[in-house]
């Protein structure tokens, strides 16, 4: 036993005496008034804290004794027992044997304390004693494994509320700190065994069992009866273990993490451990530990003997309990008891805590102190050798302070990396999955804010991953994987940042799916989309909204809680990004700054001011050289854009926000188009511009002048002026001077940047409109004029123009809009048809077409959505030239537009010419040819029909494959028109089927599409269509019908 | 400080903008300065002149001319003071001002309450003077404007209250 234990011992002597001084007094006063709660509580804790203390410092008699007597006050206290005479004898004989005991505490364990602790006993378990001080041998010795038992017992929730309220708090917060740390610990311990459980290293079981050791210990010293009951239980099974050499089963691995957990939680609420019934675990563990050795599992339970291994226990917790007591030069130990000392030692690593206001002023002292370096260094560059030499050292001294100083905040990403590894395990287990973690760079260290508010975002992505991206065993090798996942959690330095890579081998994210979910819950439009690349359509389910459906889908999935990870990082002047492919795999990628405090960033100039860009901001820098022919600023509208690769960058000059403190109107807009792209020369200079990240957009910036890069230390915007958006703060540069921070979201915002200015033609709106569910109709809602709703098939539309009126020319009675030196003519549906005459809100957008064939534009004044409906089209409207009929979407009378038709109306030539001659042959004659339609979209169909019928056709319709295979069977046609995307079957399955079959297999087919690819194209064809058109080019289907149908006139 | 208070004594620390005398309460103030460098912060209302860096601490710097209805100073800025105030008045920040005078003491009962109407001083009326202003005294040979450095974060943070709305549109 070391001085240090006999100091404790001596307290331990000193502190119980005083204790029992009063005891026999207060026992004797309890037989008068049994009632007195008080009085109760205070035998209690006497005989508690005695417990506690002696069961410490390995003293068993004592600690038995003085357990089975508290154990008898806690019933008496919980009412359970009413003292009566027999209590208070045997109370009084136990208290006296106490203090004989503690008067000769050294002999103290050999003292027989059996029958005592047995007349304890039969009181506690509510039988009297029939002689109040009969021999020990009446009565049954108690086994030791009964101890357990009545631990479980008293652990009642009354007497533990009382037990730890005794208990200094500031004993307890240390004790939280350090259990914690412990934990921490095991979480890394446990699942580096669950990896190998069948090598399971001795080091580590030697190190679980130290860890769980100390936390039982302590917890036991100052009175935590869940937590010593349930961490001594574990002690105990790695003990077992340790002894036995033997592997741990999954079983038991399941076990130990569930009390891990436990013992958690307990922490977290430590206030109440004592309030929680775990006896239920308990037992359990008994039944784990129990067959291998039950003995030492129970003795774990009492106060440990003063020898051998369990004393390495009682040393540990004292360590952890009286930090900053041991003195290792002071007195060597007495004895060579502790020859794990050593080791205990780095358990307890060397950590003090730290008010973090204390750190922020050293911080602040250090940043000074670099400045007055700086300032030094400027007053004696001339100065003489020998002074030199003194300046540079305190450079350095003052660089190597401040990164210390700002090192004292960083903590390794392990402490949530460790916990990677068990949450997957359980969330595999329960989805039946098979996934390996792989780890890496967990001792990447991050400000310590930072990590406590990472920790939930990483756990929320680790856990999508293993949830919507890795797929089960039998789908991953169904789809030719390895049937064991892949997780991999890496965190390494780049570019001044921390990067943590979070990536799955699963099934990746389809962008298409992605898309039109954006679409239909209204956060992006098809314009937008189209715009997009596919890495932005796939950040789309971190905006928030896009997991709002009433269902969670496949897709939609993935994004639940996205919205919070991604401002949660951006928060911390982070950025997150998400890389997929299809079958291969899922990747987010956070980028954090170190601390929050220092960040790197760009430090530019304009109008000669020097500002910082946040590098998590900054995607790149790029200078146009005004010699070269390669691409420059362009205008699209009033917005400036520069085409960066595929996709069309919205510009901003930032010496114009500078010079403009209100956010940028219409009229400012406009200014600045004019005054850079009036004149239509070319910029004479080179024009420096920084790419910078707001949010999922993008934009340039375009600066006078790139400095260079600096760590700045981020000082908060004066709250005065913090309502300026621009700035995210200020920070002193290394010459002393302020700069302002950029903040590049309020940069946009006050811009007012048209991020869907001059989109390309849409191409791919196509894919999301053939995505559609089956009948799913997307379209356009617009507005004209105030009263009604419009609507176009988004089949039709190219692009969407926002124009200026006064851009608007008129030519005779004819008005035009110039686009991209193109020019359109303009249909106002006003003059079309009876409907509200464009109402001037102020906006005004033209809608240009696909496949038609002149270029004309729709004016209309207000965009409302992109709906998906299923549509089925009444009959109202039916008869008006230009409306292809109505329907009810959103509540709202909606008008579905006949492109071709407004056209033809509008069009004076083709008004007066062609359309009366058709109006001749809008007769259907029995002798005419028939058609037989198949399109699964109703608004198809009916467009179709009002081609086709003038034409003088005889037209049949079918909304699927089926339904037209079993038309064929009763009906003669001359021509197929069909679909190729059609539910139930589709137009390859139809044409097939038709082909091979008995009945009409030779009728000719036109496929009709959206697709115009020459692979779906060959498709089509080689199924046995005999003709390809792409959907809406009108005049070309016409054509088409027409020859087809001579050619099998001729035939015939 | 207890005891000046008692006394009926206060300390005031005297500058002037153009030709008129302030004096700020000397238990408001931490310090002047002489030597500063600028950086301007475009956007900020005409009252903000911009941050300066003094011993590794941002201050905001304010210009009380445009909330005293001053015309533009003559002295070039960098030539002109600053008078910075303690913590407890309010986040890091001071005044500039053309040029700092003596600490002087003056009884309580000297100062008058500053009232526009029948001030003697010949400026127009502005929302913000009332608050800035909080008293007069009659000095041997000028008049002393006292400043309340307390109501001056809150005039400019009121000001930016209309910032969103300063959009021109």
């Amino acid at each position: 036993m070391s001085d240090f234990d006999q100091e404790m011992i001596s307290d331990f002597v000193e502190e119980s005496k005083e204790l029992l001084e009063s005891i026999v007094e207060d026992f004797l006063q309890l037989e008068k008034t049994p009632d007195d709660t008080n009085l109760v509580n205070k035998l209690f804790r006497a005989v508690h804290t005695i417990k506690g203390t002696s069961g410490f410092l390995g003293l068993t008699s004592i600690g038995t004794l003085a357990h089975a007597m508290e154990t008898l006050m806690s019933k008496i206290r919980d009412g359970k027992i009413l003292p009566e005479n027999a209590h208070i004898n045997v109370l009084l004989a136990s208290s006296d044997l106490l203090s004989k005991m503690i008067h000769d505490v050294h002999s103290s364990n050999s003292v027989d304390i059996s029958s005592q602790t047995a007349l304890l006993q039969t009181l506690i378990d509510g039988k009297s004693v029939a002689a109040p001080e009969t021999s020990p041998a009446v009565q049954e010795v108690p086994e030791p494994q009964m101890t357990p038992n009545t631990a479980a017992e008293i652990s009642m929730p009354a007497s533990r509320q009382e037990s730890s309220d005794a208990i200094d708090p500031e004993i307890l917060t240390g004790f939280v700190f350090e259990a914690r740390k412990y934990l921490n610990n095991l979480d890394e311990l446990l699942s580096s065994l669950a990896d190998h459980p069948e090598k399971a290293e001795s080091s580590v079981l030697q190190n679980i069992f130290r860890a769980v050791s100390a936390i039982e210990g302590t917890a036991r010293f100052i009175g935590l009866k869940n937590i010593s009951m349930l961490a001594g239980d574990m002690a105990a099974f790695f003990e077992n273990q340790l002894k036995a050499g033997s592997a741990v089963s999954a079983n038991e691995m399941d076990s130990m993490l569930t009390v891990k957990d436990r013992l958690e939680s307990l922490i977290d609420d430590i206030e109440h451990s004592d309030d929680i019934d775990v006896s239920d675990l308990h037992q359990k563990l008994q039944w784990v530990a129990g067959p291998a050795e039950p003995v030492p599992t129970t003795a774990k339970n009492i106060p440990a003997p003063p020898s051998g291994a369990p004393s390495l226990q009682a040393a540990n917790p004292a360590r952890v309990a009286l930090p900053a007591r041991p003195d290792p030069n002071s007195k060597p130990p007495q004895k060579s008891a502790m020859p794990k000392a050593p080791e205990k030692e780095e358990i307890a690593s060397e950590t003090i805590r730290i008010n973090v206001g204390l750190i922020d002023q050293l911080m602040r002292l250090a940043g000074e102190l670099v400045l007055i370096r700086n300032q030094l260094l400027i007053t004696l560059s001339e100065a003489a050798g020998g002074k030199r030499e003194v300046v540079q050292r305190l450079d350095s001294v003052t660089s190597e302070l401040q990164e210390a100083i700002m090192k004292t905040r960083l903590q390794p990403v392990g402490t949530i990396f460790n916990k990677i590894p068990r949450i997957i395990r359980d969330l595999a287990q329960s989805l039946g999955k098979d996934i390996r973690v792989q780890i890496v760079g967990a001792e990447v260290e991050l400000d310590k804010n930072i990590l406590e508010l990472l920790a939930g975002p990483m756990i929320h992505l680790v856990r999508n991953s293993a949830d919507h991206g890795i797929e089960t065993p039998e789908e991953r090798t169904a789809s030719g994987k390895a049937p064991q996942g892949s997780l991999e959690v890496q965190a390494y330095h780049e570019g001044g940042l921390i990067h943590i890579l979070i990536r799955d081998d699963g099934k990746g994210i389809d962008t298409d799916k992605v898309a039109k979910k954006a679409i239909l819950s209204g956060i992006r439009n098809p314009v937008e989309i189209s715009s997009m690349s596919e890495n932005e359509i796939m950040n789309l389910i971190m905006i928030p909204g896009f997991s709002t459906a009433e269902q969670v889908t496949d897709v939609s999935g993935r994004g639940v809680g996205m919205d919070v990870v991604k401002s949660s990082i951006e928060k911390l002047n982070g950025s997150i990004d998400i890389t997929s492919q299809p079958g291969k795999g899922t990747t987010f990628l956070m980028k954090l700054p170190l601390t929050l405090a220092i960040i790197p960033s760009l430090i530019i100039s304009s109008q000669g001011r020097r500002f910082a860009i946040p590098q998590v901001n900054l995607d790149e820098l790029f200078s146009i050289n005004a010699q070269s022919d390669g691409p420059h600023i362009e205008r699209a509208g009033d917005q400036e854009v520069f085409r960066l690769r595929d996709s069309l960058l919205p510009m901003v000059r930032f010496n114009e926000v500078l010079s403009h403190p209100g956010r940028f109107n219409r009229n400012d807009k406009h200014h600045l188009i004019q005054k850079y792209h009036g004149g239509g020369t070319r910029e004479a200079t080179n024009t420096n511009f920084a790419v910078l990240i707001a949010g999922n957009r993008r934009f340039g910036l375009i600066i006078d002048e790139v400095i260079g890069t600096e760590e700045i230390v981020v000082k908060p915007m004066h709250p005065a002026i913090k309502k300026i958006r621009i700035y995210s703060g200020a920070t002193i540069l290394g010459d002393g001077s302020v700069a302002m921070i950029l903040d590049a979201e309020g940069i946009g915002n006050h811009a007012a940047i048209d991020f869907n200015a001059g989109l390309e033609d849409t191409a791919n709106l196509l894919r999301f409109a053939k995505t559609g569910e089956e009948n799913m109709e997307s379209v356009l809602l617009f507005r004209n004029g105030p009263s009604e709703q419009f609507a176009v098939s988004l089949h039709m539309v190219q692009r969407i123009q926002q124009i200026h009126l006064p851009d608007i020319e008129k030519v005779g009675s004819q008005e035009f809009a110039n686009i991209d030196n193109k020019s359109f003519r303009i249909l106002r549906l006003e003059s079309l048809m009876n409907v509200s005459a464009f109402s001037n809100t102020g906006n005004a957008f033209l809608l240009l077409f696909k496949h038609v064939s002149k270029p004309v534009g729709l004016l209309i004044s207000e965009l409302i959505d992109i709906k998906e409906a299923r549509i089925s089209l009444d009959s109202f409207g039916y008869g008006t030239e230009g409306i292809l009929g109505s329907d009810i979407i959103e509540g709202k009378l909606t008008l579905f537009l006949d492109i071709h038709k407004l056209i033809e109306l509008s069009d004076p030539i083709v008004k007066q010419t062609e359309i009366p001659q058709r109006r001749a042959t809008d007769k259907q004659s029995p002798d005419s040819a028939r058609l037989l339609v198949v399109e699964d979209s109703s608004i198809f169909r009916q467009m179709l029909t009002r081609y086709l019928a003038p034409e003088g056709y005889n037209i049949d319709l079918a909304e699927d494959g089926l339904v037209a295979l079993e038309k064929v069977r009763t009906n003669t046609y001359d021509l197929i028109i069909s679909d190729l995307e059609m539910p139930n079957m589709n137009g390859l399955e139809f044409i097939r089927e038709l082909r091979h079959s008995n009945y009409q297999n030779n009728i000719p087919a036109i496929a009709l599409s959206s697709i115009n690819s020459a692979e779906v194209i060959e498709k089509a064809m080689q199924s046995g269509f005999d003709h390809y058109e792409v959907k809406l080019e009108k005049d070309n289907l016409i054509k088409a019908v027409k020859s087809i149908l001579l050619e099998r006139r001729g035939a015939a | 400080m207890r005891e000046t208070a008692e006394s009926g004594n206060r300390l005031f620390v005297t500058f002037h903008m153009g030709e008129q005398y302030y004096g700020v309460d000397i238990r408001s103030v931490r310090e002047v300065n002489s030597e500063f460098r600028m950086t301007d912060i475009p956007h900020s209302p005409d009252e903000v002149v911009g941050y300066v860096n003094l011993r590794g601490q941002i201050h905001l710097i304010i210009d009380l001319r445009p909330l005293l209805s001053l015309p533009e100073s003559m002295i070039p800025l960098l030539q002109r003071k600053l008078i910075i105030f303690k913590e407890k008045i309010g986040e890091p920040f001071g005044i500039i001002v053309d040029d700092v005078g003596d600490v002087i003491t003056i009884s309580e009962e000297r100062i008058e309450e500053f009232n526009l109407q029948d001030s003697m001083l010949d400026i127009p009326e502005q929302p913000y003077e009332q608050g800035i202003m909080n008293g007069i005294c009659k000095l041997d040979q000028s008049l002393m404007v006292t400043i309340d450095a307390e109501s001056i974060l809150r005039i400019i943070a009121a000001r930016m209250e209309n910032y969103e709305s300063t959009d021109r549109r």
